[in-house]
């Protein structure tokens, strides 16, 4: 009889451990303690943004588009991507639809530019009113003063489902300057 | 034994791992190609992580990597066990056999145990988990307490179809009613709206999008939950993006619990603090030339201060943590530094292997100098 010899054992625990350790991979379930943290960190309906994204195959708001611009179809969250040409090269819109209140979003594009909060009565007062196909909306212009390279120019048109169509736009300062006067226009073209 | 002897003895044939050993180049090659139409993950799971793969949807199935490398492994225990003279002349052989099978029983607890995500860390802040890339979790969050949170989680491999789970320290259970790998929030037509369908469930639903070649999906799962206060139990939808939040259900316990798809979370056996994050240019230009971050790494009552940069990364318990990005946007020069975090308890096995083999290559060279020169001098 032939004894067991050291790689036998070796090749014995290989051929063991392939499926032992595939059960382990499955499905696996924590319970776990961990310090504090504030709803916003896990958003929930409350605190964060309440995406309702009405995203439909075919699109659920018509525009129209200034010249030289151009829109790429619906994907993921964005109901369409809004392609600008500028002279510091190809900036992208979002066309998106959420839920939350005017004041939070405005605060959470301020923070993400690195701005204070604006306390809730003095966000309307900074925003231009303009009228869209959708109704009245609001346009913003953000940009920090140690960092205009980052600005952002967004608009937002609250809708009667309580959701509200957001436009937003990242770029330097000076290039979305560039492009306000046809941004406006884009936006006051959005209807039904 | 002698039955055993039989039964092994076709498997050690040196013809399977010959024509084993070729597919697995054919797959290598299939592979490295698919990346650029499918993407790095998807092709990954299809040519080397999966056990059949079948081409173009045809009724075909064919061995993936990960059955053709168990019929390796296979094929080289059977050859150690029944096929191998354990002869002294023969020792350097063996030993490069032995050398090959640590190498394949490394790929195996690679395959099964590796995990890789990353941590972003803002300097003066410190961190004791990290994120999976692409695996997401369910995680229901009790903040009932006032001192700490209970988070109880459940991964990915738990949302396969018509499949439920719970756990005993929350009131709920699920049932998965559809998971998506990758999909498209849609409006949902008048017509399927129910008064079973709770929160945003109400107005959307998911649609099946192709995994993306870039490997940016959203993830989505639709769940039937059970075990929440009256009026409450129903079907609801998550969606792993950072916009789309979280949603609050109240237990059959009457707790809030907030709930949330995101990705994977795995704990750290330590904490790893950013005291310092330096980034040094190009002269003249904003290229980094170089960046780096200093850390302290506490681990029960010891602590270490070391630093992480490029070719030089933290080890420890068997987790790797590379310096992979910086974000230095925010105004106030506050700097965040983001690390690669590779686990795989077989990395080192690689290693051993090779040192087998040349020694077992090495071993067979100088068993058989003797005879060559004997047969030279004939």
């Amino acid at each position: 009889m032939r004894k067991l010899t050291p790689p036998a054992l070796i090749s014995t625990f290989a051929i063991l451990f392939l499926p032992t350790s595939a059960c382990k991979k499955k499905g696996e379930i924590q319970h776990y303690r961990v310090a504090k943290t504030s709803p916003a960190e896990t958003p929930s309906p409350t605190t964060a943004l309440q995406p309702s994204t009405p995203q439909t195959q075919t699109p659920a708001y018509n525009w129209t588009l200034p010249e030289g611009w151009s829109a790429q179809a619906a994907s993921g969250m964005r109901l369409a991507t809004i392609i600008i040409p500028s002279e510091s090269g190809e900036l992208q819109a979002s066309l998106t639809e959420f839920g939350g209140d005017l004041a939070g979003n405005v605060n959470r594009w301020r923070g993400q530019i690195g701005l204070d909060p604006l306390p809730a009565d003095q966000v309307l007062p900074s925003l231009e009113t303009v009228q869209t196909g959708l109704g009245p909306g609001y346009i913003t212009t953000l940009i920090h003063p140690d960092k205009p390279e980052q600005a952002m120019l967004a608009a937002i048109i609250p809708r009667p489902s309580g959701t509200s169509v957001f436009v937003k736009v990242t770029a330097p300062a000076s290039s979305l300057q560039a492009i306000a006067d046809n941004f406006r226009q884009f936006t006051q073209s959005l209807k039904k | 034994m002698k039955s055993l002897n039989s039964l092994l003895r076709p498997l050690a044939s040196a013809a399977i791992f010959y024509y084993a050993t070729l597919w697995l180049v054919a797959l290598v090659v299939v592979g490295t190609i698919s990346q650029k139409f499918f993407g790095l993950q998807a092709s990954l799971e299809k040519y080397f992580s999966a056990w059949l793969i079948q081409p173009m949807e045809m009724p075909i199935w064919l061995p993936s990597g990960r059955l053709v490398m168990a019929i390796i492994i296979l094929n080289l225990s059977a050859k150690l066990i029944v096929a191998s003279k354990w002869k002294w002349k023969m020792a350097g052989i063996n030993a490069t056999h032995i050398g090959v099978m640590v190498l394949m029983i490394g790929g195996v607890i690679t395959a099964y145990t590796t995990t890789e995500g990353n941590i972003a860390i803002q300097e003066g802040k410190e961190a004791s988990f990290f994120q999976d890339f692409h695996q997401v979790e369910l995680v229901v969050i009790d903040r009932s307490s006032p001192d700490h949170d209970l988070v109880t989680s459940f991964s990915q491999d738990c949302f396969a179809d018509q499949q439920t789970f719970s756990h005993e320290a929350i009131p709920f259970k699920f049932s998965v009613k559809k998971h998506y790998l990758n999909s498209q929030v849609a409006e949902r037509p008048a017509s399927q709206i129910t008064p079973q369908l709770k929160q945003r469930a109400q107005r959307l639903t998911f649609i099946e999008k192709p995994t993306d070649k870039d490997d940016r999906n959203l993830i989505s799962i639709e769940l039937e939950i059970s075990g929440a206060a009256e009026g409450e139990n129903g079907t609801y939808i998550f969606l792993n993006h950072p916009e789309w939040g979280g949603t609050s259900i109240t237990g059959s316990d009457q707790k809030q619990y907030d709930l949330a798809l995101r990705f994977r979370h795995y704990k750290l056996p330590f904490t790893i603090k950013l005291v310092d994050f330096e980034k040094l240019d190009h002269a003249g230009t904003m290229m980094a030339r170089a960046y780096s971050s200093k850390v302290t790494v506490t681990e029960g009552a010891s602590s270490e201060d070391t630093k992480i940069y490029m070719n030089h990364p933290l080890r420890r318990g068997g987790y790797t943590l590379y310096q992979s990005s910086f974000d230095q946007s925010n105004p106030s020069g506050v700097e965040t530094s983001v690390f690669q975090v590779v686990y795989n308890r077989g990395q080192l096995l690689p290693y051993i292997a090779i040192v087998i083999i040349l020694f077992g290559l090495l071993l067979h060279v100088s068993l058989q100098v003797p005879r060559l020169i004997a047969a030279a001098k004939k």
